[in-house]
């Protein structure tokens, strides 16, 4: 007669000794990781790992406790003063060489630290099962103490992790999310196993999948996912608002400084970490990424501080090509290439995107003006983003998901139909045109493994020559009153009414009525009097428009293009500052024109009746910068060529969803994984929660079978399955210890399976629903109760339990 | 003690005229006792009827009460004195192997002084013990005639096997001819002596005996024979705590072997609960079918050279019933045949050489069985 099989034993014990093993090794690796070199690491690593040995062996030998602790701690002093002497006696050193001491010292030392306390531990816990608690301390200790930075959700940190991130293109939140998990996984399992709780192998496995369902859920649902000013650094985590190529203005995007006209700088210092990004981004992960990265985390942190790191990443990317183009550079052309004073030289031959032109085009301006956004909105002491829903309709905000016409086209007079194609190597949060769009449709990506997105676009490009232009009216009869008054608010300071008019009183009369010629009689004077240095910032001052017009008259295009319009808008001219990219129509090749982030621009923008908004740009006679770097050639022939490639990914699906456009590959495949896994689970979950609700709703003949299903299922959950050739009245038996009521029920069960059947069910007792229901609710309660078992409810997350009761 | 048992009842039993009326029973119109008064068969005889049995709480306070006083006299042993009361309830007979000095005698011996004689004047008693020697005759089983030079008559005088309860020890190492003799008591429950048959109680169990390793000098049971023994329980060494006990308490445990506060069951008490047994348990087609197809299997498998005979399957349902009642059931579940195959069929069945442990082929084919009617449980209709 073989004994009653014991209810308590777990299939999985026997795994606790290699968990233990592997959990302390990690641990002990860990805390060693940043005190020691690779051979102290690994002595650590082995170290504990025999530690944990030898503990349990002599734990479980029959040494007096006292003796074993002895030994332990002789060992330790004596491992201890030969890793001391190595290092600090002449003998170790003179025999092998100092280098080879130093080395045997740290193994030595090491070793001796992780072995001696880890197998004290052990060999503690072994006779008494409280002390694992220590261990557990120590292991959750550790792994605390390696990812000490991350404390207050910052997910950029520790560096280490968030870089590795980066340059295997993950996002951070989700590699730390997995650590966790798998961390409390192991933990968790350690745990079930020494205290010997049963529990399934599903169990465990159902726990993983769930947390990769819920770390997917929140990517989709975006719920973790911080405001672009966010300090938690995820901003670049994939989703996108990163590199913003916009000129440099103090919060150029979010216009937070707008009454106050806030210090550039702050707004620089972003604007400069975003820039480290698109270098990094542009150039594929190699090692200027690091610095760059690196450099973000500080800059969402403290604010400042990233340039000199910026500068960092982009030099070590770049500085290939700076060095083959060194010194062959040709003065800027008209009009003035206004950079962004945050940038370095390297910095602003950063690729950004690739615009193919499909129809050629000689802008009369010498210049290819990508407009992105449109300030016209007066707030204070500058221009921002409209808020209104009636002005600026021509910018299209969003990215197209389909072909879309864009609203208020311009009228086709003096323009030419102009095809292009856009491929980004950095993510934008808005598209940008040539001046001004007609239409936008989205396209496939040619080559997703270099770009992030890829869209068409149709302008109405300016041909008309300047000179044509005399003449024409100001501003768009359609417009209401409100929208003109909203072009034409002028600043509050009259100081620019009163410029405005002194440069306009030095023309003829009836030429001084005509909007355009006026116009170009203030650029004239702006060309002449001002000065281009992106050195000037006018930080710290309430008006910086003001405080560069008025008095050292040296300032870049954003001064530019806010002065221009002011004076304009001050003559009755209705103007706004278009923003985004402006490249010289000489840097194209062939129809390849490469944009950079140098290439960034604000101009002044005017609106003539019957040809929409015209690009009037200042070009400072006067420059006083270091002339830009030319366009590396080959760069653009090369971007060039990929992007004109055709897509070869089938599942590039570029009227998709955004969110799988945006992902690479590999994760998108992993998302499809976790939508089946998900969808099995909840498919799993269903007919597990039918199962069990089912005795409920059950008829008086078939109770002893839904009844004993749902019985079976309970048992199932908590580690109970009846093995194959076992009888039920076996199994029932076994698990009696733990639930008594179901024997009970399985005799109900059997005797409505095997009893007699010419018995009417109405006599029979096995049919009675309150028994089966009374039977039930005993069982859930003395299941939930045992002793050695999980709480019900981790129990009830196991999916496929159903799918083991039998 | 064996020397006693082994060939002639403790007492001479009373002379019966063989030529007689052609009364065929030896059956006795008196009372039966001895010089001082005593009954001549068993300690305990009565004449009084217990009240009939009619239900299974009736039959089973007869389990409960054979297995209370059973368990009483032996320790250690409870899964061995349930298989005999379900023997002594299904009509069976039980082969035991087991070591010597492991209890059987005193099993036997616990089983025959828990049964009262109620029909005192048969002629029958309640217990012997025969044992098996290799110059053993079938009429030292059976009995005998003997001429009685008084009245110059041949009167017959029964054997050992004239007993409720029929302790063959060591039946293999006898010569097939006297285990033959035993054959046709086993099967027909008669005996023929000089070519008259003689009919034993209807109450007539055999628990036989063999050394499983001390095979020097023995005759094997045949096939035949053994097809007749409802089990073949193989019994082992009892647990060293049970061991520990009985050393112990080895002086009160023999005193209290035949304790009188424990209730004792009459014969036709137990002829009534076998009745009721295979009356009232009720036995499922599919259970039929799962015995059938168990033979099936037992015949279509390799490692069995012979597989279960018919009888055995006949035979296997009223033992069924009798394992069903003892779990208080109305039923035979497949619990039953769990508990019981691998001791109704491993001695049936002849195995191929080579083949595993025969209880572990027989479990495995019945456990396919059993978990297709485990599973026919949970499906609806």
């Amino acid at each position: 007669m073989r004994g009653p099989k014991r209810v308590g034993d777990s299939k999985l014990r026997w795994l606790r000794h290699p968990l233990r093993v592997l959990a302390l090794t990690a641990a002990a690796m860990c805390l060693a990781w940043p005190l020691a070199t690779g051979a102290g690491v690994v002595s650590a690593g082995v170290g504990a790992a025999l530690g944990v040995i030898v503990g349990e062996l002599l734990g479980q030998s029959r040494l007096r406790a006292p003796v074993v602790f002895g030994l332990l701690a002789v060992g330790f002093a004596v491992t201890g003063f030969l890793g001391h002497m190595s290092t600090h006696s002449e003998l170790v050193p003179g025999m092998v060489g100092p280098a080879m001491a130093l080395k045997v010292g740290t193994v030595l030392r090491f070793g001796c630290f992780a072995f001696f306390p880890l197998a004290l531990v052990r060999a503690a816990a072994a006779r008494r099962p409280t002390v694992a608690a220590l261990e557990l301390a120590f292991v959750v200790a550790s792994l605390t103490f390696l990812f000490a930075a991350h404390r207050g959700g910052v997910i950029a940190r520790p560096l280490w992790l968030s870089d590795w991130a980066w340059r295997h293109e993950l996002d951070p939140a989700n590699v730390l999310m997995v650590i966790g998990a798998a961390a409390f996984l192991l933990l968790a399992a350690i745990m079930w196993a020494e205290t010997g709780k049963r529990v399934s192998a599903l169990t465990a496995l159902a726990l993983p999948a769930l947390a990769a369902l819920l770390i997917s859920l929140f990517n989709l649902k975006n719920l973790p996912k911080p405001k672009d000013e966010n300090e938690l650094g995820l901003t670049s985590a994939g989703h996108g608002e990163p590199p913003n190529p916009t000129p440099p203005w103090s919060g150029a995007s979010g216009g937070n400084n707008g009454q106050d006209g806030g210090p550039p700088t702050d707004g620089g210092g972003n604007d400069g970490g975003d820039g480290g990004e698109s270098a990094d981004a542009a150039d594929g992960g190699d090692g200027g990424g690091e610095g760059a990265d690196a450099s973000d985390a500080d800059g969402g942190g403290s604010g400042q501080g990233a340039d000199a790191s910026d500068a960092d990443g982009g030099g070590s990317s770049q500085s290939t090509d700076a060095s083959d183009d060194g010194g062959g550079g040709t003065p800027p052309p008209q009009p003035p290439n206004v950079e962004d004073p945050q940038q370095s030289e390297d910095q602003k031959q950063a690729p950004m995107a690739v615009v193919i032109l499909g129809d050629d085009y000689d802008p009369p301006a010498q210049a290819f003006y990508l407009r992105q956004e449109a300030w016209s909105q007066f707030a204070g002491a500058r221009l921002v983003a409209t808020t209104r829903g009636d002005a600026d309709r021509d910018v299209p905000a969003e990215y197209p998901t389909r072909g879309v016409p864009v609203q208020d086209a311009p009228p086709e007079a003096g323009r030419k139909v102009v095809r292009a194609r856009v491929v980004m190597l950095v993510e934008h949060k808005r598209p940008f045109a040539l001046e001004t769009p007609r239409a936008m449709a989205p396209m496939k990506n040619p080559n997703p493994q270099r770009f992030v997105r890829a869209y068409r676009f149709e302008a109405l490009s300016q041909v008309a020559d300047y000179p044509t232009l005399v003449g024409k009216k100001s501003g768009n009869p359609e417009w209401s009153p409100e929208v003109r008054d909203y072009y034409l608010r002028p600043p509050e300071d009259p100081r620019f009414a009163e410029l405005a008019k002194k440069i306009v009183s030095g023309l003829p009369e009836p030429k001084r009525k005509d909007p355009f010629i006026a116009a170009v009689a203030v650029k004239k004077w702006m060309d002449k009097n001002l000065i281009y240095s992106t050195k000037h910032r006018h930080a710290g001052v309430n008006d910086p428009t003001a405080d560069f017009l008025f008095g050292d008259k040296t300032g870049y295009c954003v001064h530019f293009a806010h002065s221009a319009v002011f004076l304009w808008r001050s003559l009755g001219i209705p103007a706004r500052i278009g923003t985004g990219y402006m490249v010289n129509a000489e840097a194209r090749e062939g129809s390849t024109v490469l944009v950079r982030a140098g290439d960034a621009h604000a101009w002044p923008e005017l609106y003539l009746e019957g040809l929409g908004w015209v690009v009037l740009d200042i070009a400072a006679e006067r420059n006083i910068d270091p002339p830009p770097k030319p366009v590396n050639k080959e760069e653009e022939k090369k971007l060039g060529q990929m992007a004109r490639e055709e897509p070869t990914d089938p599942l590039e699906n570029p009227s998709g969803d955004q969110i799988l456009q945006k992902r690479r590959d590999p994760s998108r495949v992993l998302l499809y994984a976790l939508v089946a896994l998900g969808a099995l689970l909840g498919a799993f979950y269903l007919v597990k929660g039918w199962r069990r609700l089912a005795p409920r709703f059950a008829s008086r003949r078939a109770m002893p079978r839904v009844g004993y299903r749902a019985a079976l299922d309970v048992l199932s959950e908590a580690g109970f399955t009846r093995e194959t050739g076992e009888t039920r009245e076996r199994f029932a038996r076994r698990v009696a210890r733990v639930a008594p009521a179901f024997e009970e029920l399985t005799a109900m069960h059997m005797a409505a399976y095997l009893g007699d059947p010419s018995v009417p069910i109405a006599e029979r007792g096995e049919f009675a629903r309150a028994a089966w229901k009374k039977g039930l609710g005993d069982l859930k309660k003395q299941v939930g109760r045992a002793p050695k078992s999980l709480p019900l409810f981790l129990c009830w997350l196991n999916p496929v339990s159903f799918i083991t009761s039998r | 003690m064996s020397n006693v048992n082994r060939t002639v009842p403790a007492e001479p039993a009373r002379p019966v005229d063989i030529t007689g009326g052609g009364e065929e029973e030896a059956v006795s119109t008196k009372p039966v006792s001895g010089e001082d008064g005593r009954p001549l068969q068993s300690k305990y005889v009565t004449d009084k009827l217990a009240p009939p049995i009619t239900d299974l709480e009736g039959a089973f306070g007869v389990f409960h009460r054979i297995r209370q006083r059973l368990r009483a006299a032996v320790h250690g042993r409870d899964d061995v004195i349930d298989l005999i009361i379900i023997a002594v309830l299904a009509d069976g007979h039980v082969l035991l192997e087991d070591f010597p000095g492991s209890g059987k005698t005193t099993l036997a011996k616990a089983l025959g002084d828990c049964i009262i004689d109620d029909k005192p004047d048969d002629n029958i008693v309640t217990i012997r013990r025969i044992q098996f020697t290799p110059d053993l005759l079938p009429s030292d089983v059976t009995g005998t005639t003997v001429f009685d030079p008084n009245t110059n008559r041949f009167f017959f005088r029964p054997g050992p096997i004239f007993a409720h309860v029929v302790l063959a020890d060591e039946i293999n190492r006898t010569s097939p001819k006297v285990q033959s003799a035993l054959l046709e008591a086993m099967a027909e429950k008669q005996v023929t002596v000089d070519n008259r048959t003689r009919q034993l109680d209807p109450f007539f169990l055999v628990i036989a005996t063999q050394n499983p390793l001390d095979l020097a000098g023995t005759f094997p049971l045949p096939n035949a024979q053994l097809d007749r023994f409802l089990f073949k329980i193989r019994m082992t060494h009892i647990a060293p705590q049970a061991e520990y006990e009985i050393l112990k308490n080895f002086r009160t445990l023999k005193a209290s072997a035949d304790r009188d506060d424990l209730p004792r069951v009459t014969r036709t008490e137990i002829l009534d609960a076998r009745t009721v047994v295979a009356n009232q348990i009720f036995v499922d087609d599919k259970v039929h079918q799962a015995l059938v197809s168990i033979g099936q299997r037992t015949r279509n498998d390799e490692r069995i050279l012979q597989g279960a005979s018919t009888r055995a399957l006949v035979l296997s349902v009223p033992a069924l019933q009798a394992r069903a009642m003892t779990q208080r059931r109305n039923y035979v579940s497949s619990d039953d045949i769990d508990a019981l195959c691998d001791k109704i069929f491993s001695h049936r069945l002849e195995f191929a050489p080579g083949a595993d442990e025969p209880a572990k082929v027989v479990k495995e084919l019945c456990g396919q069985e059993l978990e297709r009617l485990a599973k026919g449980s949970l499906q609806r209709g």
